[in-house]
């Protein structure tokens, strides 16, 4: 039997991954101020006059295939928030954006990647048996719960290395992006004022970054590190408003709120109790 | 019916492949290395007239006649600026090259060219492409 809590983490998390998909591939998020396809493109992608990128991507794809494609991801993306045929629905959703995203290289970010793949890992899960209307049984709730913190973790983990360069540590890559305007309002103007305090606060997040995938993953400080992860985002939310990649990771970390005991049994034979 | 061995194997996937993968490929695009660098880069593009004369053209002006994602980035990469996806590009030096023969008119001959860096203490790193225009 699995614990109601873990499976309803991972029941949120899919509801509010699916949720952010859609508000970002959708004009709903333009409806909601939020990042969203350009005004007059209906769904993220829509092939259009001027909208496609005009030179070949790697499986570059005519008009009709594109349009079919990203109406048959809206549905997959509503069905899997919804929780019904989750697995398939998810995983056609990420596929099929990722197809889409292909078409115009340059546009892809962090922020789509992150909610494409979200939503086909979480399709892999037990997210699929709980908070949904076609509820699927539970297969292995704690390993679910595992492969989404192992991934989860590697993100922190993956953006504090790759600041481990001379020009991060620096503080001149900061720099850059106080004056582009991408780090931004009181926060930045009081901290990030003067190259010296570039200079320290740049390695400070690098650290900070790769410290939170180590706090997450250590049992006996996984709640000290899921109270620092969404500090983090708060204040990336407040200094840089990422695109909705703080709130993707906001519904992904829900996943770090249950205990699913040592590590050595997360990954073990069936499904497995989770006290 | 996904099993605990199967959400490892996905684990190790999504965790360690993907990124690693993205990575010795080049372009880091699945490496979640947002903000970590500043990639720069800087477009020359020469086109030839009927009569073999040479003259320079801004990437700005190339960029005028296009919109969205390619409009944004090829904008102003006369100068050193910002770029999203300079490995990208420096691949498909040869489509750009396609795409000056087809918004400029009266030319015959053109030539683009790609300096990129990494970082701003990075190596310098050309790709160059040259074609007849129809």
């Amino acid at each position: 039997m699995c614990s109601m809590r873990s499976m309803r983490s991972l029941g949120l998390a899919r509801i509010g991954l699916g949720a952010l998909f859609l508000l970002r591939t959708t004009a709903l998020g333009r409806l909601l101020h939020l990042p969203a396809p350009a005004p007059g493109v209906p769904l993220l992608g829509w092939p259009g006059e001027g909208a496609r990128f005009p030179i070949p991507g790697p499986l570059d794809l005519p008009d009709a295939a594109v349009a079919a494609a990203c109406l048959v991801r809206t549905a997959a993306a509503a069905l899997f928030a919804l929780g019904v045929w989750t697995r398939p629905a998810g995983l056609l959703a990420g596929a099929l954006a990722y197809l889409v995203a292909m078409q115009e290289p340059t546009a892809f970010s962090m922020t789509k990647h992150v909610l494409f793949l979200a939503v086909m890992v979480l399709a892999c899960t037990d997210a699929r048996a709980e908070l949904a209307l076609r509820p699927a049984p539970p297969e292995s709730t704690r390993s679910s719960l595992a492969l989404v913190r192992v991934w989860i973790a590697s993100i922190y983990a993956w953006a504090g290395a790759a600041k481990l360069n001379r020009d991060w540590l620096s503080g001149r890559v900061l720099g850059f992006w106080v004056d582009e305007h991408i780090v931004r309002g009181p926060l930045a103007d009081a901290w990030l004022r003067t190259a010296g305090q570039r200079a320290l606060v740049a390695p400070l997040v690098a650290a900070g970054e790769i410290a939170l995938a180590v706090l997450l993953l250590v049992r006996p400080t996984r709640r000290l590190g899921l109270g620092a992860a969404y500090a983090m985002h708060a204040l990336y939310e407040v200094t840089m408003a990422p695109d909705l990649f703080g709130w993707a990771l906001a519904f992904l970390l829900l996943t770090f709120v249950a205990d699913i005991g040592p590590w050595r049994e997360a990954f073990g034979r069936g499904t497995v109790a989770i006290p | 019916m996904m099993t605990a061995r199967q959400h490892l194997a996905l684990a190790v996937l999504v965790a360690v492949l993907l990124p690693v993968g993205s990575l010795i490929q080049g372009s880091g695009v699945l490496a979640f290395r947002m903000y970590a660098t500043t990639p720069t880069w800087h477009i020359t593009i020469m086109a030839w007239d009927a009569q073999g004369t040479p003259r320079p053209v801004s990437a700005t002006a190339l960029a005028a006649g296009v919109r969205d994602a390619l409009g944004d980035v090829l904008a102003g990469a006369d100068h050193w600026k910002y770029a999203p996806a300079p490995h990208y590009f420096a691949a498909h030096v040869a489509d750009l090259a396609r795409l000056a023969c087809a918004r400029l008119p009266g030319i015959s001959r053109v030539r683009v060219t790609i300096d990129r860096r990494a970082a701003s203490d990075a190596p310098l790193e050309t790709s160059s492409a040259a074609r007849p225009c129809p």
